[in-house]
């Protein structure tokens, strides 16, 4: 009987590491630095880390702890991890979850799904960007368009249900949303003619709680934005995280593109809620507000950026704003309680607009559709930043964004809609020769004016982290991991990891270490001070 | 829509430079009214013109990619090939994957290519037995190698008839400069020009001129005309001049005569295409 007491007390050890992450611990997620609890770290999505071990002294001795190599699918690995009680969890493409111990990088379980050899992804690779975890369960949205609640301590299958069918083009590779009993996805298939919704599913059970068609239907307010029956294919994707205020209990969603893409001219009006961020009450599933950046898009300019949540001072008033660089090449600050247009201004290269009027809407210059024969505008069809994160430090007050500085001749071609096949009218030629670049750029959260900006060689599809060591993280297409300085933009620090970053860095800690991670070509590299 | 795949239509794109598109048009599009262009080959026509011309050129008789102007095209010689390497692309080639296109596109794409192909294909005037004794005389072994001889400071010209058409080869060899290829190698990043012609100043004084090999954020490769191998982290460097429109190799406009340019052309084109 003496030999059960320890082995009772070690269990009840056991369960202490492997503790629940409840709703109560994500909406503070604030007071655990040391994990990541979410996609993008905290519900408002700043994408920070209060961690300093690694900071602006020392980041020259940052090296690589360990590192994972992909198992499975050919698609990019765009992970974000989420890191809880030691447990790192990740997703791999198309669509498989994987938990690594923290400490060491080696495998604890993964989960494949059955996905068709015939799934469709029509406008975008076979990848995914992460998972969501609420209590016991890992929840991930597969490539054919179903969401997974998973155990999170064996992998196991709790249950799966189908969120879209996937024959007509819907798909998902975003990381889904937890909030209190919900889980909150949304979906890609933009260019396939799809009508996009949000949903949301009791967490526990998978049965739907509601959904959010982000196109208005007959008779709902909006619907008269449509020509004719064009709303039912008129795409609206939900394609990318939105962010949670749990005061005023909103979610902030961003909603894609209007189809097809680049003709417009059998879907004339501002094409509602595409190109928009939409503020939702989750206990209903009803809109609070939007806000829609690029009225009735004709370059693929889709709303799928990461809003982010800042309390900051506006003409002497503390607001509670949401603040977002959008693909159109403009950055916005709303009041986030009401939709209010607070300020804005272009971050990088446009030529489609003039600037914003007093209430944010764009002032267009008349002849920059796409034509026949192509016609150049800036950004290109992939924007001035995209599904990438942005990051904001509220030490410094600065919001961080990758930005992609190129520009695009726009076609348009004839389209006729066929269910689950491509639905864009047109497409994009790029210039000849090295005159795109990226950068970082560093903006005042308030007036969007640019503080800092980073050069890079090309233009990028890896996301910012900033953090309480006075960095800013970010990778490149050719490869480098780097560090700057957060107040003034000067590298500190940078690594070849030998592959493209199409991902976002986050930070952690483990057994008092703390870790940056960054997946990378085929590789998840988590760095480490050594000595 | 975001989408790392959207690179890839785009790949298809933007290989050719400035000059060589203007050197397409020079070559003129077939007119959209010739005869006996099926429905489907007149609906391929027009994707091609938005997708293919950059590399493939107006007509379809090559620029930085090959001339689809073959009774065979090595990588696609059938419809089920065809549609393969269109939406897959050709590993280890310039030819990316094409998410975009349905199997309907590429079978209306592969009655264009089958109808273009036997449309004014281009032979080459010259002689390709005189021209070899150009290429001798020339000394443009001296920088290349053909077929395992010579020098490796340009690019091999072993097969290079099989992806680049008689124009592209004649600007090539008046003005250099003008015909540089953008890479399509995923380690290039984005937008890359192949063979581009730098001068580095170091902080420690040096001056180091030569053909960049590769370059990042953070780091430049180059060769110099003594194919000697350079490596740099740009804080070490004082100045980078990327030198666009130029090219280390010489024009042979006034060294070579008309007939002279137009054998070795033929010569040139005739490695690929036996």
């Amino acid at each position: 009987m003496k030999h059960f007491i320890p082995f009772i007390i070690s269990i009840s050890c056991c369960t202490q590491i492997f503790s629940q992450v409840t709703y109560q611990r994500i909406a503070n997620a604030d007071n655990e630095p040391g994990n990541w609890l979410t996609y993008s770290g905290n519900y408002h999505s700043t994408r920070y880390s209060a961690l300093q071990q690694i900071n602006t002294n020392n980041v020259q001795k940052l090296a690589p702890v360990w590192i994972y190599q992909l198992k499975s699918g050919n698609g990019g690995f765009e992970t974000t991890p989420i890191v809880a009680d030691k447990i790192m969890y990740i997703s791999e493409p198309p669509s498989t979850v994987t938990a690594l111990d923290a400490a060491t990088g080696r495998k604890i379980w993964s989960y494949v799904p059955d996905i068709p050899k015939d799934v469709k992804f029509l406008g975008f690779g076979p990848v995914n960007r992460g998972v969501a975890v609420l209590d016991n369960n890992v929840y991930i949205g597969t490539l054919n368009a179903h969401l997974i609640c998973l155990d999170a301590r064996s992998g196991a299958l709790k249950w799966n249900v189908i969120v879209a069918d996937n024959k007509y083009g819907y798909a998902i590779t975003s990381a889904p949303v937890a909030i209190d009993g919900k889980i909150i996805i949304g979906v890609s298939g933009g260019e396939a003619g799809i009508r996009g919704f949000l949903d949301a599913y009791d967490a526990k059970t998978g049965a739907r709680a509601w959904r959010l068609n982000t196109i208005p239907g007959k008779g709902e307010p909006g619907n008269d934005t449509w020509q004719g029956d064009s709303w039912k294919t008129g795409g609206a994707p939900t394609w990318v995280p939105g962010s949670y205020d749990k005061e005023l209990n909103l979610l902030y969603w961003g909603v894609g593109n209007p189809g097809p893409d680049w003709n417009g001219d059998a879907r004339k009006g501002d094409n509602l809620y595409t190109c928009s961020v939409l503020a939702v009450n989750p206990t209903t599933g009803k809109m609070a507000w939007y806000f829609q950046f690029t009225p009735h898009d004709t370059h693929d300019w889709d709303a799928n950026q990461i809003p982010v949540l800042i309390d900051a001072k506006v003409n002497g008033v503390m607001r509670k704003a949401l603040a977002t660089a959008n693909r159109n090449g403009f950055y916005y600050l709303l009041d986030r309680k009401t939709g209010e247009f607070l300020a804005g201004k272009a971050y990088a290269k446009q030529t489609w607009a003039t600037g914003l009027d007093e209430k944010g809407r764009a002032i267009k210059i008349p002849g920059k559709e796409p034509t026949e024969k192509g016609n150049l505008v800036y950004p290109s069809l992939q924007g001035a930043t995209n599904w990438f994160s942005p990051s904001y430090s509220a030490v410094t007050g600065m919001f961080y964004v990758s930005v992609r500085e190129m520009g695009s001749l726009y076609f348009k071609k004839d389209i006729d809609y066929k269910p689950g096949q491509y639905f864009m009218g047109g497409g994009e030629q790029l210039l000849p020769g090295d005159n795109a670049y990226g950068a970082v750029k560093a903006l005042d959260a308030v007036t969007g004016n640019i503080k800092w900006e980073f050069r890079l060689q090309s233009p990028p599809w890896s996301g910012v982290l900033s953090t309480a060591g006075g960095l800013v993280f970010g990778g490149s297409i050719e490869g480098n991991f780097y560090a700057l300085d957060a107040e003034t933009g000067k590298s500190k620090w940078q690594f070849q990891t030998g592959g493209q970053i199409f991902s976002n860095p986050m930070s952690f800690s483990v057994n008092g270490e703390q870790r940056i991670a960054i997946a990378s070509g085929n590789m998840l590299v988590v760095f480490g001070l050594k000595e | 829509m975001r989408k790392k795949l959207k690179i890839l239509l785009c790949v298809t794109m933007f290989i050719a430079a400035a000059a060589c598109f203007n050197n397409s048009q020079k070559n003129g599009a077939i007119s959209s009214g010739s005869g006996g262009m099926t429905d489907s080959a007149a609906a391929g026509k027009k994707l091609f013109e938005a997708t293919c011309v950059r590399c493939h050129g107006m007509d379809g008789s090559g620029l930085t990619g090959p001339s689809l102007k073959r009774a065979r095209l090595i990588h696609a010689p059938d419809e089920t090939s065809f549609i393969s390497v269109v939406e897959g692309g050709i590993a280890g080639t310039g030819m990316p994957s094409n998410w975009a296109f349905t199997d309907d596109d590429c079978k209306q794409l592969y009655a264009y290519v089958s109808y273009i192909k036997n449309q004014g294909k281009e032979t080459p005037p010259g002689d390709s037995t005189e021209g070899k004794l150009v290429y001798v005389k020339s000394g443009c072994a001296n920088c290349h190698m053909m077929n395992g001889e010579g020098n490796s400071i340009g690019p091999d010209l072993s097969e290079i008839g099989a992806s680049r058409n008689p124009a592209y080869l004649r600007q090539a060899l008046i003005d250099p400069g003008a015909a540089l290829p953008e890479s399509t190698d995923l380690d290039n990043g984005y937008g890359f020009s192949l063979y581009l012609p730098v001068k580095i100043s170091t902080l420690d004084g040096r001056e180091i001129s030569g053909l960049r090999i590769n370059e990042d954020t953070y780091t430049i490769q180059l060769k110099d005309a003594g194919n000697n191998y350079y490596s740099f982290n740009k804080d070490q460097l004082k100045s980078i001049d990327k030198l666009y429109g130029q090219s280390l190799m010489p024009s042979f406009k006034t060294t070579l005569t008309g007939k002279e340019i137009e054998d070795l052309v033929a010569y040139l084109y005739k490695s690929g295409n036996p």
